[in-house]
């Protein structure tokens, strides 16, 4: 008995399907079970496998060809038996109006010889002898084409259409997905061979659409236009080393402990790391001056005043205030200066002297938990130094024994044009001998 | 290069073959001193003479024949048949004398004659003086075929066909007698077999033949404006074709009308249809090729009735949009 | 007006010329050495000679189907016109014209026609060739009773007449226009009371007297030649063979052939020769023992002549 096959409905939100491929010729034997066609759906590629077991007597609808779900695809029947008539319009697109079943159209099984012939006709492509010329030219199967000359003829420019749009392999339905949604196809890419399909497109057009909600623009302007080009600049044109050791931090600790009071007394201020990370480069930098520089057009300028700069996290972005000569001032000065700036940056009531002119810089992340990072040099100076968390960790100590003691990471970042490795080298450990025998600099 | 009438270039290609050489005469009814039922021979009897400008009995058949005769003998007669229709009349000694002498004698015969014919409606002149055939005498080996459509190219057709050692149907389609071209003021004589291009483009091809070329160009015209871009071959002479000419233009537009004031039924329009299709132009063929032609009927009197049996500027316009549909 | 023996001699050579080659012609296609059909003039061989006897050198003739004598008696070599008929590429139209269309422009013959009345107007013409030349030459027009009930016929020899071309019509009636009788077929007496109609002499003459031709024809070219127009000439003669060859001759009687074949001209040409003592007995054998000989020695050149290479069958269409 013939069974006629149709479109299946392959998901729940599934309408139509593309028909990729045949995997049977016309004429051949299928058994049921077996793959019989390979279907494009919006979600996925499915081969679909014969309904019974016969003879593919006819393929209803070419390759490529968009097929609602439920409209006859093709008939599977034993070699000698009539044929069911079929609906009058048989065009892959068309709508099926009534779903009637097999039997009922058995019923109305009367094949004569214009249908027969009307099907011969139907299973030959109508196309311009130039048309073909061109399809033969250019290896396209005349099936693929969509036809636009009179009484549905393939012309010459369908096919020529066809091979420009193939550039750009993709399934019809993509193809008009993506020309609905304006989406250029040319952007999605795919393997070799493979071709772009509806699902792609689909993806492409949520790409599309959510990009646009994921950013506001904050225009280059003020702070973030200067942090942008100096970053970039220095970046671009420093080359850059990072040399990075842990310190133990106890003495600084004990220390800090100490002085506090003292310092509160002092300048109304309370006492920070930074404060001692700021004088002990100080005391460093006025011992290798050649780090206190900065790479000069005719060589590298050793600068004669030691001004640290301390980086300052702000809401929108970052400024480095300035400690003068912060190798001639105490704890307390120290202390008392970097407060004033710090309150000053928040405020945004920097002055340029207050932000200019320094010559080392200190940029310390440790307060947000970071344990070390690399920071990029505030130009025009030779180095920076990045300071991490302090966190107890367990150490060997000299005598050997296991002991838990505060310890910090910082990673210089150097002028590899004005400071060697070693020079860097030599000056980190020189801070880290200050800070872990933190009276020396206050001699 | 100055502007004539068609029926003057032709007088003029007439005169100056009949100076040129001694041997050219011209026999017919009415061309002498009435100067050709359409005034194509006009004057000429008073420059030439009753002896090689011949008033002839109404006997196309012994016109023919005596042509067929004294260019066996070495004339080269130019017979003037009164209507093309007439020709029916001089079948004979046209298509199994004059034709066919020179290959039944082994080829060593020749019979340089010409026989030029009025053809065409739009004169009111009904069936028997009005059906335009040349597409017939291509039909038989032997004969030469030509219809030429502007004054320039019947000036040249004309006087190398007086030159041809075969006989020649020379096909003037009447309408065109008052058809003003270049013509040009030097000697100049055109190939028999060689198509012209009268109008270049690209989107389509029309080959017209004699009246029919100048209605194409008109239609051509009026599809310009909106951006059709017509081709338009006039093969000039039936046979020898020239299908290269035809099958090059096909090739590059894909798409080819032909119009004939012949009727449509087996006339040359087919014969060229056949021709494209079985060329290499075939697989540039983006279009069923297209043909126009007169109706399969004789030509009715009524001029309304008239107009419609023959294709008109509009039926070319409206074939060409068809075939670019 | 006197004919020379030589003349009378070359008459009765012709004529038996005419007869064997007929008779050759017959018995070749009998042996199907001849593919197509032939028309036969035995019994006409006076009407053929003795006009064209009156013919001077250069002047031409157009033939009809039943041409073979005209050929001959105009100077036409024999081997060429059986290579004709046997298709050869030696033959004078190159094996494409075959017995109907057996022409040779060289001698004057400008070909025998397969239409009835189709060499008319082509004489004519050619006439009027020479009338524009003044090249002094005759047209001799042969066309037999059937063409004289052709439209063109008609037109022509009032043109001819018109114009005062040099043209002589030579109707060669031997009573039948394929099987209809004559007096069937046409509604005058005879042939040359039409002339009439055209203000031309009409002359009947004994077609199957060759001088009697000869004088009627010669009388009808001096005049042509003068400038004085056309004559036609009807020369009363008899068909002995059938039309064609496939003609069972039902339409007439034995006893008919038989008693025009006791009028045979060349019969009574041998008669009269020897009566006349123009020649002997032997020395007509002699000629007819030599005809003989030539016309089996074109025989042989025919058979052994080539077939026309298929390579060529589109030469001469076109000039």
């Amino acid at each position: 008995m013939a069974q006629i096959v149709r479109m299946p409905k392959l998901g729940l939100t599934m309408t139509e399907g593309t028909i990729l491929r045949w995997l049977k010729k016309e004429g051949e034997e299928v058994k049921q079970g077996e793959p019989l066609l390979e279907i494009e759906t919006d979600k996925v590629n499915l081969e679909e496998e014969a309904p019974v077991t016969g003879i593919l007597r006819k393929i209803l609808v070419p390759e490529g060809s968009v097929v609602e779900v439920g409209k006859e695809i093709a008939i599977i029947a034993e070699p000698d038996e009539p044929l069911p008539e079929l609906e009058k319009s048989s065009r892959p697109n068309a709508l099926l109006n009534e779903r009637s079943t097999v039997s009922e159209m058995e019923n109305q099984q009367v094949l004569d010889g214009t249908d027969a012939r009307d099907e011969e006709m139907a299973g030959k492509i109508k196309a311009s002898p130039a048309a073909k010329r061109v399809a033969r030219e250019h290896g396209v199967d005349l099936r693929m084409v969509t036809p636009t000359g009179p009484d549905g003829r393939i012309v010459e420019k369908d096919v020529l259409a066809f091979v420009e749009s193939r550039k750009v392999r993709a399934t019809p339905v993509a193809k008009k997905i993506a020309q609905e949604k304006g989406i250029d196809l040319s952007i999605i890419e795919k393997p070799e061979g493979e071709r772009i399909t509806k699902q792609d497109v689909m993806e492409a057009v949520e790409a599309a659409s959510s990009a646009k909600q994921e950013y506001s623009v904050i225009p280059w302007t003020g702070m973030r236009k200067a942090i942008s080009e100096k970053m970039t600049k220095s970046k671009k044109e420093i080359p850059h080393f990072y040399l990075t050791l842990e310190v133990d931090m106890s003495k600084v600790l004990e220390l800090k402990e100490k002085l506090a009071p003292k310092v509160q007394e002092m300048s109304g201020t309370k006492l920070s790391i930074n404060d001692i990370l700021i004088k002990a480069c100080a005391v460093a930098l006025a011992e290798f001056p050649a780090v206190n520089s900065s790479a000069g057009e005719e060589g590298i300028l050793v600068k004669n005043r030691i001004n640290i700069g301390l980086a300052v996290a702000l809401e929108n972005g970052l400024v480095v205030p300035v400690v003068r000569d912060a190798d001639k001032k105490g704890l307390a000065r120290i202390s008392k200066e970097t407060a004033e700036l710090i309150t000053k940056a928040r405020e945004g009531k920097l002055l340029p002297d207050d932000y200019q002119g320094g010559t080392f810089t200190i940029s310390n992340l440790g307060m947000y938990d970071i344990e070390e990072f690399s920071a990029i040099i505030n130009a025009p100076e030779s180095a920076i130094l990045a300071v991490g968390k302090i966190m107890k960790k367990p150490v060997v100590t000299e005598d050997d024994k296991i002991a838990v003691r505060p310890m910090m990471k910082m990673t210089l970042s150097c002028d590899h044009r004005v400071i060697d490795g070693a020079l860097g080298a030599r000056f980190l450990r020189r801070i880290k001998q200050l800070l872990e025998d933190p009276i020396e600099m206050l001699l | 290069m100055a502007e004539k009438l068609y029926i003057e270039a032709l007088r003029e290609g007439l005169r100056e073959e009949l100076l040129r050489d001694e041997k050219v005469f011209l026999l017919g009814e009415d061309i002498g001193i009435y100067g050709g039922a359409f005034g194509v021979t006009k004057g000429l009897v008073q420059e030439f003479g009753e002896e090689r400008i011949i008033d002839t009995p109404i006997s196309e058949q012994a016109i023919t024949g005596i042509a067929v005769g004294a260019a066996i003998a070495g004339m080269r007669p130019v017979v003037e048949i009164m209507f093309f229709d007439f020709l029916t009349l001089a079948m004979d000694q046209l298509v199994n004398q004059g034709a066919k002498i020179r290959y039944m004698f082994g080829g060593k015969a020749k019979v340089p004659m010409v026989v030029r014919a009025p053809m065409g409606c739009g004169t009111g002149a009904a069936a028997q003086h009005s059906q335009s055939f040349p597409g017939i005498f291509a039909h038989f080996p032997g004969l030469k075929v030509v219809m030429p459509s502007t004054p320039y190219d019947v000036k040249g057709l004309i006087k190398a066909a007086i030159r041809d050692d075969n006989p020649v149907l020379f096909a003037e389609h009447k309408l065109l007698y008052r058809v003003k071209g270049e013509v040009p003021d030097e000697e100049y004589v055109l190939p028999l077999g060689k198509a012209d291009i009268k109008r270049k483009g690209k989107d389509v091809t029309i080959v017209a033949g004699s009246i029919m070329v100048i209605r194409a160009l008109e239609a051509a015209k009026e599809l310009e404006k909106e951006g059709i871009d017509v081709e338009v071959i006039d093969p000039r002479t039936l046979k020898p074709l020239d299908m290269k000419t035809i099958i090059d233009s096909v090739k590059k537009t894909g798409r080819v009308l032909i119009v004939e004031d012949d009727p449509v039924s087996f006339g040359w329009g087919a014969e060229i249809a056949a021709g494209i299709v079985g060329s290499e132009a075939f697989d540039y063929l983006d279009a069923p090729v297209k043909r126009l032609g007169g109706l399969d009927i004789p030509i009715p009197y009524n001029p309304n009735l008239e107009r419609h049996a023959v294709p008109q500027v509009e039926d070319i316009v409206k074939a060409v949009k068809d075939l670019l549909r | 007006m006197e004919l020379t023996a030589e003349k009378k001699l070359w008459m009765y050579k012709k004529m038996y010329e005419i007869r064997c080659f007929e008779l050759e012609v017959d018995k070749l296609f009998k042996a199907n050495m001849i593919w197509g059909t032939c028309h036969l003039s035995v019994g006409e061989e006076a009407t053929a000679v003795g006009a064209i006897a009156a013919l001077e050198e250069g002047d031409m003739i157009t033939s009809t189907h039943r041409g073979h004598g005209h050929c001959i008696a105009k100077g036409g070599k024999l081997p060429q016109m059986f290579a004709e008929l046997l298709g050869k590429e030696t033959g004078y139209c190159r094996g494409r014209g075959g017995s109907m269309h057996i022409a040779d422009i060289e001698t004057g013959n400008l070909g025998a026609n397969g239409i009835v009345g189709g060499g008319i107007p082509i004489a004519t013409g050619a006439a009027l060739a020479s009338k524009m030349k003044k090249d002094g030459k005759v047209t001799l027009c042969f066309f037999g009773d059937g063409a004289n009930n052709q439209g063109v016929f008609h037109e022509s020899l009032n043109i001819a007449s018109l114009w005062k071309l040099p043209v002589v019509y030579v109707c060669e009636n031997n009573q039948y226009g394929m099987s209809v009788a004559f007096k069937k077929s046409t509604a005058a007496e005879n042939v040359a009371d039409r002339a009439a109609a055209y203000n031309m002499p009409g002359e009947i003459v004994d077609g199957n007297d060759v001088e009697a031709v000869y004088f009627a024809v010669k009388k009808a070219v001096d005049r042509a030649r003068k400038g004085e127009g056309p004559t036609l000439v009807e020369a009363k003669t008899y068909r002995w063979l059938g039309h064609s060859k496939s003609d069972a001759n039902l339409y007439r009687t034995k006893e008919e052939i038989e008693e025009w074949k006791k009028k045979c001209p060349i019969k009574r040409y041998r008669a009269k020769l020897i009566k006349e003592g123009v020649a002997t007995e032997e020395e007509l054998d002699k000629i007819e023992k030599e005809v003989e000989r030539k016309i089996q020695e074109a025989i042989e050149y025919a058979k052994n002549s080539p077939e026309p290479s298929v390579e060529d069958i589109a030469d001469g269409v076109y000039a």
